[in-house]
């Protein structure tokens, strides 16, 4: 299935076009995106360096916002502003688990499955007949419901937490990695430079590493990583509401743990207290949205730097 | 007669592909913790109370129950009903909410794709765009719930049945982060065609192009439905849940709750086929419309 994929790699150059022209025809808006970058940044770091212990006051519960506090407080009392952004020290640690997984995985994966050939193994073409095979796997793992395997998980693991789910989401993500890693480096592959480096006596390590995967695959990457993260807090977030549904309480994480998905859960049962929804949405908008700009920052730095 | 050896590559490459993720999620189950225990009884027919006295191998708990599912037969649930009888009923309902939810995101993307290349206002594009973002970045379910708790829910006319399956569709295709992903495969698909050098050439020639765009975005609707093919039954999921559809996902929620190993089997395995058919039609139909795509026969 060669040119199944050569054909479909054509669509890739022209998602990557796109992001160049955006920050071509908006400096305003790339400068902009570099500093909701640093904040993004910055927020994380807070969050997860900050020690934070939500004092429960069940004299204040539902008080609406201005009066006890800035945005109000929930049905234990806690403050919303506060237990709202000290909410995405939850996603740290499992964001990490699922990039390293999905990456670590999907890269092998996308290195078999697009005939690099760092050695000649057998008489005929291993190589090619690998990447045959790799493309069923990739089939296989596109073909397993995630959400089927975390629901397996939950229900028989003895601890299960957020980090298990996350493992899970990266095993299952790698082969959208590979998939669209492979596309790429078929394009790569049969590149004027690629053959000059060849040609000028450049290490095979060197030109995989440097030029095909850290030089030019970097806007797959990065749009991949970003995809996964946005799956794994929705993933959470909608989780929480079954979980807390079938198990009550959500098994994911400590009872007093600060979460969205937590928040949204407990104030979308009751429409009078509209404020316990309405600050981590607005938190989760400004994230999700946040991320691209940081995917697009990261892009842009890169190009510069060439 | 290439197409032919294309066919016959593919309806192996189904066979395989269904048998191994069959096989992988047999495994996960049965190795998972008292997995083992529920999945034996139902299809050795053993009593539960007597799992201990012997302990078959796991090849030989797999090949009864693949027996058992090529003669159609998967077992009994924790209630004593037949699986197979439940998924019946449950698969429909869970097709409509992903096909009316690829039907719709078809639409808005359509819609999009208008306003990025007329490009009358930018300002009122922009501000477009933000707003479809931030609908793009909630979630579903908690729309739903505030919908959910009309009184549609509970009726039992058929019509009205199908309009609240309509409209999980329409949640879904346009929350949990699906309509951004349609918009961007759109924008890239219209725009490769219109690169391609056999296009340009056709141009030139002042030959009609009308059936090559016309194929493009066929092949272009089946990779959606492909690619996003499991995302959406994962979002169909807590939809089903939150509107009260008997669908597959409603199963999975309770098959988790009861923990019944032969029903989660059961839907696994349907949802597993659902994918691996979809990758296969998606093949199949690619081929067809485009002779370049044929695995053999090419110079």
């Amino acid at each position: 299935m060669q040119i199944f994929e050569e054909v479909q790699s054509k669509t890739i150059n022209i998602v990557e076009a796109d992001t160049k022209q955006f920050h071509l025809a908006n400096p305003i808006q790339a400068k902009l995106s570099y500093w909701q970058s640093l904040t993004i940044v910055a927020w994380f770091l807070l969050a997860a360096l900050i020690p934070y212990a939500p004092k429960v006051n069940y004299q204040l519960k539902n008080s609406p916002p201005f009066e006890s506090s800035l945005l109000g407080r929930d049905g234990s009392g806690r403050d919303v502003l506060v237990h709202g952004v000290m909410a995405v020290r939850l996603y740290i640690l499992p964001i990490v688990i699922m990039l390293g997984v999905a990456f670590g995985i999907g890269l092998i994966l996308a290195m078999l499955g697009a005939e690099l050939r760092p050695i000649r193994i057998l008489w005929f073409d291993a190589w090619k007949a690998s990447a045959g095979i790799i493309s069923v796997i990739l089939d296989i793992l596109e073909a397993l419901p995630g959400i089927v395997i975390v629901l397996i998980l939950v229900t028989n693991l003895e601890h299960p937490n957020l980090n298990w789910v996350a493992m899970i989401l990266g095993v299952i993500g790698s082969a959208k990695v590979a998939r669209e890693l492979i596309l790429k480096i078929r394009v790569l592959k049969s590149s004027d430079f690629i053959d000059g480096a060849i040609a000028s006596g450049v290490s095979w390590w060197q030109i995989v590493f440097k030029h095909i995967l850290y030089r030019n695959s970097f806007t797959v990457l990065v749009n991949q990583a970003i995809n996964l993260i946005i799956l794994l807090i929705l993933l959470e977030i909608s989780f929480t509401y079954i979980a807390d549904t079938v198990w009550s309480p959500c098994i994911l994480y400590p009872p007093d743990f600060p979460s969205w998905g937590k928040m949204i859960f407990e104030g979308s049962a009751n429409l009078s207290t509209w404020w316990i929804v309405a600050w981590p949405m607005f938190l989760l908008f400004l994230l999700l949205n946040s991320f691209r700009y940081i995917g697009n920052t990261v892009i842009r730095i890169r190009e510069e730097a060439k | 007669m290439s197409f032919v050896y294309s066919l016959s590559y593919e309806l192996l490459r189904f066979v395989v592909v269904v048998w191994l993720t069959t096989l992988l999620i047999f495994t996960i189950i049965f190795y998972s913790p008292g997995g083992r225990e529920r999945i034996e009884p139902v299809f050795l027919g053993k009593s539960s109370t007597f799992t201990t006295e012997i302990k078959y191998g796991y090849w030989q708990v797999y090949s009864a129950w693949s027996l058992r599912i090529l003669h159609a037969d998967m077992g009994f649930d924790n209630y004593h009903d037949d699986v197979l009888s439940r998924l019946k009923t449950a698969i429909p309902r869970s097709i409509g909410i992903i096909g009316f939810a690829v039907f719709f995101s078809l639409i808005w993307s359509s819609f999009v794709i208008i306003f990025d290349n007329i490009k009358i206002n930018l300002v009122f594009g922009r501000i477009t765009m933000i707003f479809l973002f931030a609908i793009f970045s909630l979630p579903a379910y908690v729309i739903g719930r505030y919908i959910g708790f009309s009184s549609l829910l509970f009726t039992n006319s058929e019509i009205m049945y199908w309009y609240i399956i309509a409209l999980a569709g329409l949640l879904l295709s346009l929350f949990d982060g699906y309509y951004n992903e349609v918009t961007q495969a759109t924008k890239s698909q219209i725009g490769s065609i219109r690169t391609e050098a056999y296009y340009l050439m056709l141009i030139v020639k002042g030959a009609k192009t009308w059936r090559h765009i016309r194929n493009a975005v066929f092949i272009y609707i089946s990779h959606l439905m492909f690619m996003r093919i499991a995302v959406l039954i994962g979002g169909s999921v807590i939809l089903e849940y939150v509107f009260n559809i008997r669908g597959l996902g409603d199963l999975l929620i309770q098959s988790a709750r009861t923990r019944d190993s032969n029903l989660l089997l059961g839907i696994a395995l349907t949802m597993g086929l659902i994918v691996a058919l979809m990758q296969f039609s998606h093949r199949i139909m690619s081929m067809v419309l485009d002779p370049r795509l044929r695995n053999v026969g090419k110079i």
